[in-house]
């Protein structure tokens, strides 16, 4: 290791670690093993099955599929199945949960990075992490719920897309390892939940009818 | 450079944190929660809907409006501004210049604040989302808001709709958004408090706008 690589290696240990952070209940489980079981559960584009078009939208097998012979002779059209729908728009909306601190992405190692901007959150569930990150999957389970509130109202694709993505995430997670023994530190500065106001989870709860009192 | 040298330089970037600054009363909210909820509500350009020109223009539900084949058949490029796509167009760099003159803080979490304002990773607009997670106190947003109305082009009715409209866009948004206003959060470009500023847009208005006897203008000296 050259001087260089010492001095900015020791550096990064000045950086305050939050060791206040505690994961609600529930299986931590890795960024990696998430990803490897959703690609091999839910492959990319797919051909279609069958002849019926909504049955092909529904599939849960695949995020696209690819109508070319049907539709049209002399191109191909491939058009997003109701999951695909919902894992495109949950996977920028994760992101931003991550960056703003509405759930943790843990870690393993010692070092946070200064900035937000430096921590290399990958594109979606899909991708692998590079850095092995984990994530609680109650929190995750919160931020999917907290997409359904803000995605979904009154798409009634999206909010199928959300159900079969909920189902699948259940299935990925009891799937996966749990990790939640082991010494994970946040890499993110997850802000305490107790701490947020108006979430989509209390703006929700605000709107749905209160059970008379008796 | 040397080790000591780079390791002063970098140690420069641990730089003494405002721990004085408190964000006005109202909610906190994250750059990244606005720009999802805007660019849920509005579009950056949508095509023309049934309804004449103007009517298209006063839309609030998207920036620009493909009017090209209504109005020009030759035309097939470009998109118009909405009045509230035309307010957006001068608030976005306004927000700007606020945000790097310190008339409003930008706040994230974290100890780290960078050497220079111009290293702040500042998103394009309000549409942008921020890879640095930043957070606005909406009141101060309110007031910036405000600020470019007046600053801006007062007579134009078009100028004003369109304020009217981003305002109440605006409105919508904030109150779609999560409050971090409890959580620590530090300001990274050392805002200037509002106390220590004078002659703002915001002043100058009230001044303007003042009754001339609260000036002292209008009254008769006592003999």
């Amino acid at each position: 290791m050259s001087h260089r690589e010492e001095f900015n290696q020791k550096l990064k240990k000045l950086k305050k670690i939050d060791k206040g952070y505690k994961p609600p209940a529930g299986p931590v489980v890795s960024w990696n093993d998430i990803a490897r079981h959703f690609s091999s559960l839910v492959v990319d584009t797919g051909a279609k099955s069958g002849r019926d078009k909504e049955k092909n939208l529904r599939r849960t097998d695949v995020l696209s599929v690819d109508f070319s012979n049907m539709f049209d002779v002399f191109g191909r059209l491939s058009l997003p199945t109701k999951l695909g729908l919902f894992f495109e728009a949950f996977s920028p909306y994760l992101k931003n949960a991550i960056i703003d601190g509405r759930i943790a992405l843990l870690q393993e190692g010692g070092s946070v990075p200064e900035k937000m901007s430096d921590i290399d959150v990958p594109e979606n569930l899909r991708t692998p992490s590079k850095e092995d990150y984990y994530l609680s999957s109650t929190e995750l389970k919160r931020v999917l719920k907290e997409a359904d509130i803000d995605l979904v109202t009154m798409d009634s694709d999206l909010d199928h897309g959300y159900l079969q993505f909920s189902q699948l995430m259940d299935l990925i997670v009891a799937k996966s390892t749990d990790y939640r023994a082991l010494e994970l530190i946040p890499v993110n500065r997850p802000v305490p939940q107790d701490k947020l106001q108006n979430t989509p989870i209390q703006r929700h709860r605000s709107t749905q009818p209160r059970s008379p009192v008796v | 450079m040397s080790h000591r040298e780079e390791f002063n330089q970098k140690l420069k970037g641990f730089k003494k944190i405002d721990k004085g600054y408190k964000p006005p009363a109202g909610p906190v909210v994250s750059w990244n929660d606005i720009a999802w909820h805007f660019k849920m509500m509005v579009s950056n350009n949508d095509a023309k809907s049934a309804g004449g020109k103007r009517k298209n223009l006063e839309r609030t539900d998207t920036l620009g409006v493909h009017l090209a084949s209504a109005y020009n058949v030759y035309d097939t490029g470009g998109a118009s501004l909405t009045k509230l796509g035309q307010f957006f167009e001068t608030f976005s760099p306004y927000l700007k210049d606020a945000i790097l003159d310190g008339r409003m803080a930008l706040l994230q979490r974290g100890d780290f604040i960078p050497e220079k304002v111009s290293d702040i990773d500042l998103p394009k607009d309000l549409r942008t989302s921020s890879a640095a997670g930043y957070y606005l106190s909406s009141a101060e947003l309110k007031r910036v808001i405000e600020e470019c109305k007046i600053d801006g082009a007062p007579q134009d009715e078009d100028f004003n709709q369109g304020y009217g409209q981003f305002n109440e866009v605006m409105d919508t948004v904030l109150s779609k958004c999560t409050d971090y206003s409890a959580a620590q959060l530090t300001p990274v470009n050392r805002p200037i408090p509002q106390e220590k500023l004078r002659n703002t847009p915001v002043q100058r208005h009230r001044d303007a706008t003042r009754p001339k006897f609260l000036n002292g203008g209008g009254r008769r000296e006592c003999m």
